[in-house]
């Protein structure tokens, strides 16, 4: 019987290692505590990121430095975190307050799944919104650092997807010659805006004073994020010369895609820029959402609308 | 009469003891009398005897760390893919992912998000802000004789424009980047998985 014990016992403690293999080591419970976790990861390595928008596809292999809550990109050519941005080409820019963002109800979360990516033990989300899956990130389970991450469109096909190419938990070897110097343009929050409080599961978290007098709205619905810039009469906005023309609910729009975010540009009452990293189908349901480019065929369609409905 | 109800075979535990010498004084008087009036308990114990014997004879092996359950290959896997492995390596790595589904599951993942980013339509350089400052020089320098031969009319255009206009200023051009950068700047306090938080116009420049 001592015989049996002994097997039981060592049966017992195999068993113990094996579930505490299969458990994540991050201690998260909802996404939202993943989410925040990752946040405030430490790692560097590099990561290439390839995001697909109607058929075409940009791609970008970027190093970076994660420590805390800010991150390196390129040896220093940017370093954002907590607020502010260095950019060593592009100037320094902090803003001093914001509002804390809450995680839209529409996304629930799949039960966390252990998995093995680049050698190391990791755990794989999966975040649905309705019946769409809309993501999946790998989670380093040391480090909490996303090592892969699949964004979806409304239709369930993969339209942005990163993953690191060479990982370390210890973000030292990469620092080197990362150090900038900035002087910091600080923006101020701001009461003024005409755009909506909340457009499409999205919220307006914070309006901020922008570049040239614009009004810097920042939404967010907790795992996307965008900003959109009210331009004042007249600005004229560089940078665009290369903006495809695409047309949302009849309506006309300048884009530009980048393999980590997009730039929409329209002309309505005022002009507006959208920058940020929301899903095709998000940002269409946005710009239906926000005042209507001006133009003869969005005349000739809202009339339409307005009589047939 | 007596009684012939034999003792309750409760020495099972203690047996395996005997065999490792870690009997108390009590409890070896116990295994000895009980073994010699107990036919299935003396079965039992030479059973376990022999097993122990067998075991003591089995050759001791060396096992290769990278043979061991509990170990992985992580960046060996992508080598492995690239066939860049030593023939000797190469061989160690094919072995281990015969028994272990871990590895041979990130290997599928590795060959799939290989394929899937070698799939993928038109693959451009990163080059798109640079693209709105190339095609600008370009056009310009397309458009200098053009230019050379409309200026005096630009200029007499101007003259009258000013007269017309008075002080009116002009239209500011504001690049993209002073925006993205506000943008930046604020999505960096955000929760989020966002791997790159739309710094490409940053990165990007020259």
């Amino acid at each position: 019987m001592r015989a049996l014990r002994r097997l039981i016992v060592t049966a017992a403690l195999t068993t113990l290692a094996v579930v505490a293999a299969a458990v994540p080591v991050i201690a998260a419970e909802g996404l939202d505590d993943y989410l925040r976790e990752a946040e405030e990861a430490e790692y560097g390595g590099r990561r290439i990121v390839v995001t697909v928008w109607d058929g075409e596809s940009r791609a970008e292999v970027f190093t970076v430095i994660h420590t805390g809550d800010t991150m390196t990109v390129n040896g220093g050519e940017s370093r954002v975190g907590y607020g502010k941005l260095d950019g060593a080409l592009g100037g320094g820019v902090v803003i001093p307050e914001w509002s804390s963002s809450v995680l839209s109800d529409r996304y629930a979360m799949d039960q966390p799944e252990a998995v093995r990516r680049l050698g190391r033990d990791a755990v794989r989300l999966v975040v649905r919104e309705g019946d769409v899956k809309r993501a999946t990130i790998v989670l380093d389970a040391e480090t909490s650092a996303p090592l892969a991450t699949e964004v979806y469109d409304g239709a369930g096909d993969l339209f942005r997807y990163s993953t690191m190419l060479d990982f370390d938990a210890n973000p030292a070897p990469y620092l080197a010659g990362a150090e900038t110097d900035e002087e910091y343009e600080v923006m101020l929050p701001s009461a003024a805006s005409s755009l909506p409080a909340n457009a499409s599961g999205y919220r307006r978290a914070d309006t901020y004073s922008g570049p040239n007098d614009s009004v810097h709205a920042f939404y967010t619905d907790g795992l996307f994020y965008f900003s959109i810039f009210e331009l004042p009469e007249g600005t004229r906005l560089g940078g665009l010369d290369d903006a495809v023309v695409v047309e949302v609910d009849g309506n006309e729009y300048r884009r530009l895609v980048a393999p980590d975010g997009i730039w929409v540009y329209w002309e309505a009452k005022t002009a507006y820029l959208l920058v940020g990293d929301l899903p095709p189908d998000h940002l269409e349901q946005v710009l239906e959402e926000l005042p209507q480019p001006k133009g003869k065929g969005n005349f000739i369609s809202r009339l339409w609308r307005g009589i047939f409905g | 009469m007596a009684d012939l109800t034999p003792a309750p075979c409760d020495i099972g535990e203690l047996m395996s003891a005997y065999l490792d010498g870690e009997l108390q004084p009590g409890e070896l008087d116990h295994v000895v009398e009980h073994l010699g009036e107990c036919t299935d308990c003396i079965l039992e114990f030479r059973q376990l005897k022999e097993a122990r014997a067998t075991v003591r004879t089995l050759p001791r092996l060396e096992v290769p760390e990278r043979l061991l359950p509990s170990f992985h290959f992580g960046p060996e896997l992508s080598a492995y893919l690239d066939g860049e492995l030593p023939t000797e390596e190469q061989t160690l790595v094919f072995g281990h992912l015969q028994a272990c589904d871990e590895c041979r599951d990130e290997l599928h993942e590795l060959d799939a998000a290989r394929t899937a980013i070698r799939s993928l339509p038109g693959l451009e350089p990163p080059v798109l802000l640079d693209v709105h400052r190339e095609p600008h020089r370009a056009r310009w320098q397309g458009r200098r004789g053009r230019v050379v031969a409309v200026a005096a009319g630009a200029v007499a255009a101007a003259v009258i424009a000013v007269g017309v206009a008075g002080n009116s200023a002009p239209e500011p051009t504001i690049d993209l980047d002073s925006f993205t950068n506000q943008h930046v700047a604020r999505a960096s306090v955000e929760a989020g998985f966002t791997v790159i938080p739309a710094v490409g116009p940053v990165g990007l420049e020259p």
